[in-house]
């Protein structure tokens, strides 16, 4: 299995590289600053990527166990969980819900916690951010197709 | 009979039941608008201003220069508590603040933090009262060559920045001026990195991208290790007043750093369109690169949090002066005041400091009794705001989490920026698993932009001649003195790291 600190030199000289070649494409002054900045920094991308490839296991300070692998894991499907949950159905919606599911099935929080946090969440964004400072809040990507096909319905 | 009218406006202003009332409330509105994350002084400015339609031009510029003022001030709570910077200017706090949370010194964190914007504020309107006049002149003399080069003196303290590893650090500055190319060129028109995707065409959001690589990592993190944000204590401790006063005692202890910061901040926030955020970064760039230990920095330094929040408050005082005097707002916080001043009949100019000096003197003394105001409030709830460090870390994760997701949309109302914070998180997350620097990323973010436009434009005036321009000379000369000071203590021993 790769180690993380080899994929993030990996991922990093990736990025450089492609952002690199799509510079070298754009038109005269477009490409001045970004060739300027990019070149260096995909040698030392390089560079960076040669030492992590070179570096013994005994040098690296930090050791991550199966375990913490598992963690980072669970914690990274929650936060894809948030975010697409609150894209395809809004903050008025999927924000309060997404957070009574992860306090009570992430951390074993009862029910009566869980709800009172979603309660929390839901006051505060229709709340502060909706009402008083009249913020509209996004209803996500599924809701708003549903609504369209509801006006394309009703009006035709 | 400046003094006289000085004295006077103050009188003015704190002797009228109303305009105190007016400041009371854009202090308390401000001091929210500055612990929600991506709400800032900006949005609050924009919405503010349909309530002063109609107002005293006075009353009103007062209202909205008071809210603006202390937003700052209130956003280092959570850059402290929780380690979500609520905007660019207050992510410099991030770095020593939270790590002092982390050592269980909350509250000590938080009044120097305060002291520090107290002081601050209070340095920036001095130098604007002292300075009115005499600034004219140099304030002219700016052309795009001279910000293309501060651009790049703020640019050189990425090095100061990066941490045990300067390739690291120079890596993750790179790719910060990487991203701050996305979005249409200014020369040519053409979509550089961003292809068809339409809400990329303006830039990456700078508050997505400072919630992604800073309020992201730390929430996943805790949500990995399941410890408390004060995490070095073990247990649930009562936060005293005598550690917020020990706070404040840092900062008198550090006026001289306290002093250097201010004088250096303001005047870089007189230049306009450098931006407060680049000032900010500075003023923690020239704190690190002071210091005699500066390895220790991003470990939980209180001159961290000192000279940042320094910095971060002293610059509206010199952002004020071009804005009223030129018409041309120092930042762009100033930008949106400066279209509220005209709303409310206040036309800025040169006259402001012949026909108007009252009002020029009202709006001073509105900036430092507003932060006296703010900073009062804070820090009676102090030890109050300090153990929301103690709350328990599950039910502080998801809702943190909610508003930093709410942050980046709201700025530029754009379900695509949800997108971003999830790549960006992910990367600022593995960025602080393998001891990445962050700080650099967002030096990198705000200035690129800066120093491109610039750059062009200053080709466009002088050609390649403006690097000999006598203001150039000296700018080029305190980078030359910047990168030299540095490797001269890196030879020394002192390699200047602090852990972004």
């Amino acid at each position: 299995m790769v180690e993380g600190r080899i994929l993030i030199a990996g991922v990093m000289l990736l990025i450089f590289a492609t952002m690199v070649g799509f510079a070298a494409t754009y038109p005269g002054e477009a490409r001045l600053l970004p060739l300027v900045i990019g070149i260096p920094g995909l040698v030392l991308c390089i560079i960076q990527f040669v030492i992590e490839l070179r570096m013994k296991p005994a040098d690296v300070e930090k050791v991550f166990t199966p375990e913490d692998r598992m963690a980072e894991l669970k914690m990274f499907g929650w936060f894809s969980v948030f975010v697409f949950g609150i894209i395809l159905f809004g903050f008025p919606y999927a924000a309060p819900i997404i957070v009574a599911l992860y306090l009570h099935f992430s951390w074993g929080e009862k029910w009566y916690v869980s709800l009172g946090a979603a309660a929390f969440a839901w006051a505060v964004l229709h709340g502060i951010f909706d009402y008083v400072l009249g913020l509209p809040l996004f209803e996500g990507l599924v809701n708003q197709w549903i609504e369209g096909l509801v006006n394309q319905w009703i009006y035709g | 009979m400046s003094f006289e009218v000085a004295i006077a406006a103050l009188v003015g202003l704190l002797t009228s039941p109303y305009i105190v009332m007016l400041m009371v409330i854009g202090v308390l509105v401000g001091i929210f608008m500055g612990i929600a994350p991506g709400v800032g002084g900006k949005l609050g400015l924009v919405l503010l201003i349909p309530f002063v339609y109609g107002m005293d031009p006075l009353a009103g510029a007062v209202f909205l220069l008071s809210m603006h003022a202390v937003v700052h001030t209130a956003g280092a709570v959570t850059s402290i508590v929780l380690g979500v910077p609520g905007e660019g200017a207050t992510a410099a706090t991030v770095l020593d603040g939270y790590a002092m949370t982390k050592k269980g010194l909350p509250g000590r964190a938080l009044g120097a933090s305060f002291g520090a914007s107290l002081a601050g504020s209070i340095s920036g309107a001095i130098f604007l009262g002292a300075s009115l006049g005499i600034l004219e002149p140099l304030i002219l003399s700016f052309s795009p060559a001279e910000f293309f080069l501060l651009a790049i003196l703020g640019i050189t303290f990425i090095a100061t920045l990066s941490g045990k590893s300067m390739i690291k650090g120079l890596i993750v500055g790179f790719f910060g001026l990487m991203v701050s190319f996305v979005g249409l060129d200014p020369s040519t028109g053409i979509p550089r990195f961003s292809g068809d995707l339409l809400f990329l065409w303006d830039g990456v959001d700078i508050i997505t991208a400072i919630l992604a690589f800073f309020a992201i990592p730390e929430m996943i993190s805790l949500g990995v290790s399941r410890e408390t944000f004060a995490a070095g204590v073990k247990e649930r401790q009562n936060i005293p007043y005598s550690q917020v006063w020990q706070g404040l005692g840092d900062v008198v202890r550090h006026r001289w750093l306290v002093l250097r910061v201010s004088l250096l901040v303001a005047a870089i926030g007189v230049i306009p369109g450098l931006g407060g955020d680049a000032a900010s970064w500075m003023a923690y760039g020239h704190t690190v690169q002071s210091s005699k230990n500066p390895e220790t920095f991003g470990t939980g330094r209180v001159e961290g949090v000192i000279g940042a929040e320094t910095g971060t408050c002293a610059k509206e005082g010199g952002s004020l002066l071009p804005t009223l005097f030129f018409g041309v707002p120092g930042s762009s916080g100033m930008a949106i005041m400066l279209g509220a001043f005209l709303m409310l009949g206040l036309q800025p100019g040169p006259a402001m400091l012949t026909e108007h000096l009252d009002v020029v003197w009202s709006l001073i003394w509105s900036l430092a009794v507003a932060n006296i105001m703010c900073v009062a409030i804070l820090l009676a709830c102090a030890p109050w705001i300090s153990s929301l460090a103690y709350v328990k870390t599950s039910l502080m994760v998801p809702i943190v989490l909610v508003f930093a997701i709410l942050g980046c949309y709201i700025g530029q109302n754009a379900w695509e920026n949800l997108v971003l914070i999830f790549f960006m998180g992910g990367l600022g997350y593995m960025f602080k698993r393998h001891d990445w620097p962050r700080a650099p990323f967002v030096i990198g973010v705000i200035l690129g932009k800066i120093a491109e436009d610039s750059l062009l434009k200053a080709l466009a005036i002088f050609g390649i001649e403006f690097f000999f321009r006598p203001l150039s000379l000296v700018l080029i000369a305190m980078i030359i003195g910047s990168i030299v000071f540095y490797f001269y203590r890196a030879r020394n021993g002192k390699a200047i790291i602090a852990h972004g």
